[in-house]
């Protein structure tokens, strides 16, 4: 009974087949045996969830115990004698195969799952050669409507395990047993065709054909090459194996010991490689003549490019202007900031995430010194409570969210969840906080006041942090203003969370797109690292790409050299902001990495204008991008799954990329393009290969320096904060006025820019049928039904987004999850329109007060 | 009992070409028959198979039987789901008259294999009773196979249930909800819950709990601790972000229901009825809901403001309480007749404190009081915070220096343990019996002796004892010792002449059961009740002999349980809804072979399970003890998700088939 406090036993010591084994309480027979090495045949069995029994092949004799005992799910106890292998057992196990082999096509010859099947090799293993049971055979149609997964009823061996990786790994538990007895199948959980993430992770359990991706699949498996590599898209920076046949990309696959990830993977890492080797990559480098591009060769385009840029020298720093990329790894981002630095001896280069979220990197480098703070996946699993501010956590990064969940059920951790609208995460989240995008500031001040206020009501502070007068001060002459911006109801709820805060005390914020683009970054981003520091808890930025981080550790920014030591050469120094030098200063070259930013930049027209204003614009790119187009020079590079080099990913990890095909036609990496550029301009930087780069890379950026040794990059060199608390009011933000509606953007889990326009997989799950949304336009925006009705708008009606200049069209839907007051629109829509025009004639105001490069600010 | 023949549990008794009176006797219960009219010829189970009387055909029940199992089979496993369809097809073949002796072969190595490695009790428990068949009929199946015999056509009621679902007054899916959380779907399990009760809360945690005493699991190391998980399962929806289940066919009938106490059987009655479309009001006589749930059972055991949250569920879903309505007073059977009301669930149960029969009760005495009274005045004080109600004039507790409860129940346990959380440091229970007697749940025993209550055993309370201002001084006790065992064996306890003392208390308090109040029942002397001042009602229905109206809960059973009276009001809200739709009121088909099922029991503490032990129930964590003494909180803190995923990983699922044999063929 609970009221006797007895010393809990933390280990159990059991004999398995004559060996003595002492294991943890709670280890299963089965992990216990493989501990030792025994193997123990198993079908349904999965590391990753809890055990599902169901395939009853583990079975093993223990001591005592009449009959057969599965292992998968028996907890060894003390003092057990287990035998792992016997004639009984074999047979048993034969004889659940067997049960399986009723009606189960001999379809091999043709089953893509051939090769790698756990029901041929356990066929094999155990030596069934026939088998005399029988029940009448139904075909079953297989299920086409699923999106991305096929499923084949026919082949189904109903483990289950695609059931519990959907429900405990990814939370969406789309799947259930739909029936009872030998009739039963697999279905969605409301019988209607899949609606879900599309993570594949079903596919990727599944032990034998019954699943499998609706892509076509030309491969058997021991026709593949497998390359070790990281996904090209967010920046988690996942692993996974391209797999490789005849120099083509057939599949993506994953494994539980692979990578950060553990196997994990979303829709975006396994289905999203198609554009790597679709026809519509440039193969060679282009000048453009007259209105058209002409194709040319290497030395032709480089020399061209060396001689106009070398006539424009002689106009000071100020001729150039650079973009880096996110995409791009650490090495070509590298390369392109030495290339500007030392061959062209500018330091105007700047990239998207820096201009995106300029004043969230202020706050970052602010509160950590030089380092952006870093959190690794194994700390952020410590966490009980992991609290996401303005994050859309199943839409952004979303294996982040799997480790979240491996939190969840392994200690039972909680999950708040604050955002501009009703944000969505599976499991249930504890809470739900729907704050309004200009008042983001207020509520971490409401909720920093209201966490301050319950610790010091229950005993103080416990993290040691320093609430100093003068904090609290500060801190007191924000409090009633920002309180006062919130509505009551969100007010009790932030009160709730502080004191959810305190009860779990190891906290998790998680900071996505929505603060690092808010106007007050800078001031907000203080505010939850002073809230970590408070409750003892812990940060984690999200990051776009798969770089972001990267980009800017490599010094692709103005003023920043890489490891983030400041520009101290006055010659050197430049303009913070791209937009603003263009359009004041004579700038003659214009050059863009690995960036589609007439397609990312939220006002793409205004820096359409800039690179027209300059006289020459290089682009390297690997698609014919709205970019590219605009461009004189357009040169060709590999994407990540054609080179080697490395990203950085959101915990601060170097990992490695290698190349899984070959490069397209004569695409070459971005990093040897530029070290080609800056020889072609007399300046040799001396690299022979990536690896040279690397090493420099290493000896230049503090923290990247195991990373040679095919490490990763040393966390304690990055952790660096200092305990002291800090705030200051932020300048006051333009709110939204009376009537106004305000513009934000939505993230969809599929789409990830021009990548997903040439993967048709991700295309389709999306609704798009061509790769640009501005040729078929229309994209779904969505309204709170209150202001659809206040505004007279029905669903699927037609509305014009009007900016100076420029318009897009989209389709009015309705959703309860949109708080009042906002539109939500397309991430990747034109976010700057300022009216909005209905069918019916009338003018809607709006407003963007997204903090980006945008209008207001270019 | 006697029957022609029967391997129930083993025990192999064969009355087959005997002399029906030199028939051997057997330890069997069963009904004769099916329902109260037809005959049950034969019943085939878990246990093995029982004929009670000619005509059977064994070889079709078994066919039957096979074809009920595969029904049953969940699908989470490969021998029930495939080999129980391999047999049923078998089987149809065996009673078609196209078997071979080879396949009654493969049948016996099928049910082998099959209930040896299949995961829960329709497979491991299920082929038994075929195995009984082919040892013990084999002649039946060889004329079968020899084409000499085709099957009857029998009607076959079945029934698919599980030793906790068996012993639960409402028949709740136990191993269900236990699988759903165990798989981590929370939503779900609660609405398997809600399916038998939508109390889920305070069964959750005031449920005595009769399924842990019936749990397969205890003869391998310890029953699962269902009653928590329920807490947990509910719990999880009212801490987490969830949209509850609605109530689509919310008030889609025009008849109107009126239910009268809003305790356990009314909340319930009134949910089960809501969601059959009906609308609902509950009168109450008190200005709070819950009834004994809330007045009885202590804040620290059901903290208000939850159950509040409980209680309001059902008003989302439809349902209108009115409060402070006295029935029998302030409203009657024919007034709420007149205002439309189509039929009446009668659930006030038993709230009058039973009196010790001492001298001096009727005086009157100042700090002398009833069970319920006692812990309603509690409650009322300490929940004044936690759920403000204006309509309750909290009253002015005065710490009593010592405090005396007479009775060993759980009323007793509650006002013991409350006035310790009080702050009074004498508490005492008077006791006539011994420990071993006490009637409360041990664990209330062990707590509270753990709190520092005091027990005084084998003393029975004789007079009240008072000062002049007539304020309670003392109770006059008399010294008990066992008597001499009475005819069934159990010694009694008898007064010891001349032991009469005063035990000094400033405060009594008696706790020795209660009646029910049922005054307003003189209105329609047709509802016949017993001496007990209890409802007589028609034991499948709960309908009384007006058809109108229906009870449950205390009322009918006399004062219980939570449960038993949850258990009620599903029934009766089922045959409520019968009765307004105007169709005929009765139980189905799988009810009555509930009742049949609970006659011969599921659960046999004495069988040996191939299951390894060693898997400790997980400990309900509970809050500090400082925080038990001089204070209301929550005792128990309920279990974290993965100590409820551990401890439903622990259930065995013991579903199982009963089955009937009845010639004459299903009513129709």
């Amino acid at each position: 009974m609970s009221h006797v406090t007895t010393e809990t036993k933390t280990t159990v010591t059991l004999t398995i087949d004559g060996q003595t084994v002492e294991v943890g309480t709670g280890t299963t027979i089965l992990q216990a045996a493989r501990r030792v090495g025994k193997k123990i045949p198993t079908l349904c069995y999965l590391e990753k969830t809890h055990p599902i029994g169901s395939c009853r092949v583990c079975s093993v004799e223990v001591a005592g115990v009449d009959g057969p005992v599965m292992s998968c799910n028996t907890p060894a106890a003390d003092g057990m004698s287990v035998t792992t292998d016997s004639e009984h057992l074999k047979e048993f196990r034969r004889n659940m195969i067997q049960f399986i082999l009723v009606n189960h096509p001999l379809d091999c010859p043709v089953c893509e799952r051939s090769g790698e099947c756990t029901l041929q090799n356990l066929t094999w293993q155990l030596g069934i050669q026939k088998h005399d049971w029988a029940t009448a055979a139904h075909e079953k149609k297989p299920v086409v409507d699923w999106g991305l997964i096929r499923y084949n009823q026919n082949l189904c061996v109903m483990c289950e395990r695609c059931v519990r990786i959907c429900n405990e790994v990814q939370g969406i538990d789309a799947y259930r047993i739909d029936g009872n007895g030998y009739s039963a199948k697999i279905n969605t959980k409301d019988g209607k065709p899949l609606d879900c993430d599309f993570c594949g992770q079903c596919i990727s359990v599944c032990p034998v054909g019954a699943l499998s991706s609706g892509m076509y699949f030309s491969g058997r498996s021991w026709e593949m090459v497998r390359t070790k590599t990281v996904c090209p898209h967010c920046g988690v920076g996942c692993s996974f194996e391209v797999n490789v046949k005849n120099g083509k990309i057939v599949r993506v696959t994953s494994n539980n010991a692979l990578g950060n990830n553990k196997g994990n993977l979303c829709a975006r890492g396994r289905f999203g490689y198609e554009f790597v080797q679709q026809g519509d990559r440039l193969t060679a480098p282009m000048i453009r003549r007259g209105h058209g591009f002409e194709t040319t060769d290497w030395d032709t385009a480089l020399a061209y490019i060396a001689e106009k840029l070398n006539g424009y020298r002689a106009a000071g720093k100020n001729a150039f202007a650079g973009l880096g990329s996110e995409r791009a790894t650490n090495e070509d981002n590298y390369v392109l900031q030495k290339f500007f630095r030392d061959a062209l001896g500018s330091g105007n280069i700047d990239n998207l995430a820096n201009m995106a979220g300029h004043e969230a990197a202020a706050g970052i480098f602010e509160q950590y010194g030089d380092f952006p703070m870093a959190l690794s996946f194994d700390e952020l699993k410590k966490g009980n409570l992991f609290v996401f501010i303005g994050l859309d956590g199943s839409n952004e990064n979303p294996v982040v969210s799997n480790h979240i969940r491996e939190a969840i059920h392994g200690h039972g951790a909680e999950v708040a969840l604050a955002y501009s609208k009703e944000a969505f995460f599976l499991p249930t989240p504890r809470m739900k906080l729907t704050y309004g995008f200009a008042d983001l500031y207020e509520f971490t001040v409401a909720l920093m006041g209201d966490l301050v206020a319950v610790l010091k009501a229950n005993g103080g502070i416990p993290s040691g942090a320093a609430v100093t007068a003068d904090f609290e001060q500060r801190l007191g002459a924000e409090l009633s203003g920002a309180r006062g911006a919130l509505d009551g109801a969100l007010a009790a709820q932030v009160a709730q969370l502080a004191a959810l805060i305190k009860k779990k005390e190891k906290p998790v914020f998680l900071i996505g797109q929505e603060v690092q683009r808010h106007p007050r970054a800078a001031a907000i981003i203080r505010n939850i690292v002073n809230l970590a520091k408070i409750a003892g808890g812990r940060v984690m930025v999200m990051r776009e790409y798969c770089n972001s981080q990267g980009v800017n550790d490599m010094g692709v920014a103005p003023n920043v050299l890489p490891g983030y030591r400041k520009e101290t050469r006055q010659e050197l120094t430049a303009y913070a902001d791209l937009c603003t030098l263009i359009n004041n200063h004579e700038t003659k070259a214009l050059i863009i990495a690995d960036e589609d930013v007439l397609r990312r930049h939220s006002d793409f027209v205004k820096f359409r204008e800039a690179m027209d204003k300059v006289e020459f614009a290089v682009v390297v790119d690997q698609f014919y991008s709205q970019t590219a187009m605009a461009a004189d020079v357009v040169l060709p590079s590999c994407t990540a799954l054609e080179k080697d080099g490395t990203f950085t990913n959101i915990e601060g990890r170097v990992q490695w990329v290698q190349p899984a095909v070959e490069p397209i036609g004569n695409s070459r990496p971005t990093w040897r393009i530029f070290a080609d550029l800056a020889k072609a301009m007399g300046h040799d930087f001396g690299y022979r290969s990536t690896t040279d780069v690397s090493r420099e890379i290493a000896s230049m950026v503090p923290g990247y320096g195991a990373i040679m040794d095919g490490g990763m990059t040393d966390f304690s060199a990055r952790v660096g904060a200092s305990a002291s608390l800090s705030m200051e009011s932020p300048a006051p933000m333009k709110k939204p006025a009376a009537g106004e509606m305000m513009l934000l953007p939505e993230h969809s889990l599929f789409v990830m820019g021009i990548y997903t326009d040439y993967c048709p997989s991700l295309r389709h799950l999306v609704g798009k049928h061509y790769a640009d949304f501005h040729v078929e336009g229309k994209p779904y925006v969505d309204f709170n039904p209150a202001d659809a009705a206040a505004l007279n708008l029905q669903a699927e009606d037609t509305l014009l987004f009007k900016a100076p200049k420029r318009e897009w069209k989209g389709r009015v839907r309705l959703s309860e999850t949109v708080r009042p007051g906002s539109v939500r629109i397309p991430d990747e829509m034109d976010q700057s329109p300022s009216v909005i025009m209905t069918a019916g004639g009338r003018e809607i105001q709006c407003r963007n007060l997204l903090g980006l490069m945008g209008a207001e600010k270019c | 009992m006697k029957v022609l023949f029967s391997s129930w549990l083993d025990v192999i008794v064969d009355n087959r070409g005997k002399a029906r009176d030199a028939w051997d006797d057997v330890k069997v219960k069963l009904p004769e028959t099916y329902d109260g009219a037809r005959k049950m010829t034969a019943f085939m189970g878990w246990g093995g198979i029982v004929v009670l009387d000619e005509p059977f055909d064994i070889v079709e029940m078994a066919a039957n039987y096979v074809k009920a199992l595969q029904k049953s089979s969940c699908a989470k496993c490969f021998p029930c789901r495939v080999g129980t369809k391999v047999m049923e097809d078998i089987f149809a073949r065996i009673v078609a008259g196209q078997g071979t002796e080879r396949d009654l072969t493969q049948l016996e190595g099928l049910c082998d294999t099959i209930s040896r490695n299949s995961k829960c009790g329709i497979g491991q428990l299920g082929p038994g009773p075929i195995v009984d068949s082919f040892k013990h009929f084999r002649k039946e199946y060889q004329d079968y196979v020899l084409g000499k015999k085709k099957g009857p056509g029998y009607f076959y009621p079945n029934k698919t249930t599980a030793p906790c679902t068996a012993a639960c007054p409402t028949g709740m899916d136990i191993p269900l909800y236990i699988e759903q959380i165990k798989e981590g779907d929370f939503a779900g399990s609660l609405a398997t819950i809600r399916q038998a009760s939508p109390m889920a809360c305070s069964l959750g945690r005031a449920c005595f709990h009769p399924c842990e005493n019936n749990c397969r699991r205890e003869n391998v190391e310890r029953s699962l601790a269902i009653c928590k998980l329920k807490r947990f399962a509910w719990d999880y929806e009212d801490l987490h972000v969830v949209e509850k289940p609605g109530n689509p066919s919310r008030h889609t009938r025009p008849e109107k229901a009126a239910v009268i106490g809003a305790g356990p059987a009314g909340l319930s009655a009134a949910y089960y009825l809501l969601l059959q479309g009906f609308p609902v009001t509950i009168f109450e006589k008190l200005p709070t809901p819950g009834g004994a749930a809330w007045t009885g059972i202590p804040h620290y055991r059901i903290p208000k403001d939850v159950m509040m949250r409980e209680v309001k569920y059902i008003e989302d879903l439809g349902g209108e309480i009115k409060y402070n309505v006295h029935f029998g007073k302030d409203e009657t059977f024919a007034t709420l007749r007149a205002k439309g009301y189509k039929s009446f669930f009668v659930a006030t149960g038993g709230d009058l404190s039973k009196s010790m029969g001492v001298e001096g009760e009727d005086k009157n005495y100042q700090g002398v009081y009833g069970g319920i009274a006692a812990l309603k005045e509690i409650t009322d004080f300490t929940t004044k915070d936690a759920v403000p109600n204006p309509a309750i004039k909290v009253p002015v507790l005065a710490k009593p220096k010592k405090v005396l409860v007479v009775g060993g129940g759980n009323t007793a346990m509650d006002c013991v343990r409350s006035w310790i959380r009080l702050g009074c440091d004498d508490v005492n229970i008077v006791y006539r019996r011994t420990k071993k007697e006490l009637p409360a749940d041990p664990h209330e025993v062990h707590e509270s002796e753990d709190e520092g209550v005091k027990y005084n055993f084998m003393l029975a309370p004789t007079k009240l004892v008072a000062d002049a201002s007539g304020k309670v001084i003392g109770l006059e006790c008399q010294k008990m010792e066992m008597g001499p065992p009475d005819e069934s064996g159990r010694r009694k306890p008898v007064p010891v002449p001349g032991s009469e003392h005063v035990v000094e208390g400033d405060m009594i308090i008696s706790a020795i059961g209660q009646d029910c109040d049922i005054f307003f029942l003189k209105e329609v002397p047709n509802v016949k009740t017993t001496k007990w001042k209890t409802i007589v009602t028609n034991e499948d229905t709960f309908q009384t002999d007006v058809p109108d109206i229906f009870a449950g809960g205390d009322v009918v059973s006399g004062p219980l349980n939570l449960v038993t009276a949850v258990g009620h009001a599903r029934r009766a809200a089922q045959c409520m809804g019968q009765y307004m739709r105007g169709e005929p009121v009765g139980i189905s088909d799988e009810q009555r072979m509930e009742k049949i099922i609970a006659t011969i029991g599921v659960y046999d503490k004495n069988e040996k399970i191939p299951v390894p032990g060693g898997w400790p129930r997980q400990e309900m964590p509970i809050c500090d003890r400082q925080d038990k003494i001089g204070s209301f909180k929550e005792v128990e803190l309920g279990y974290s998700l993965e100590a409820a995923v551990d401890e439903a990983s622990r259930c065995m699922r013991c579903y199982v088939v009963g089955m009937a044999c009845v010639p004459e063929g299903s009513a129709k």
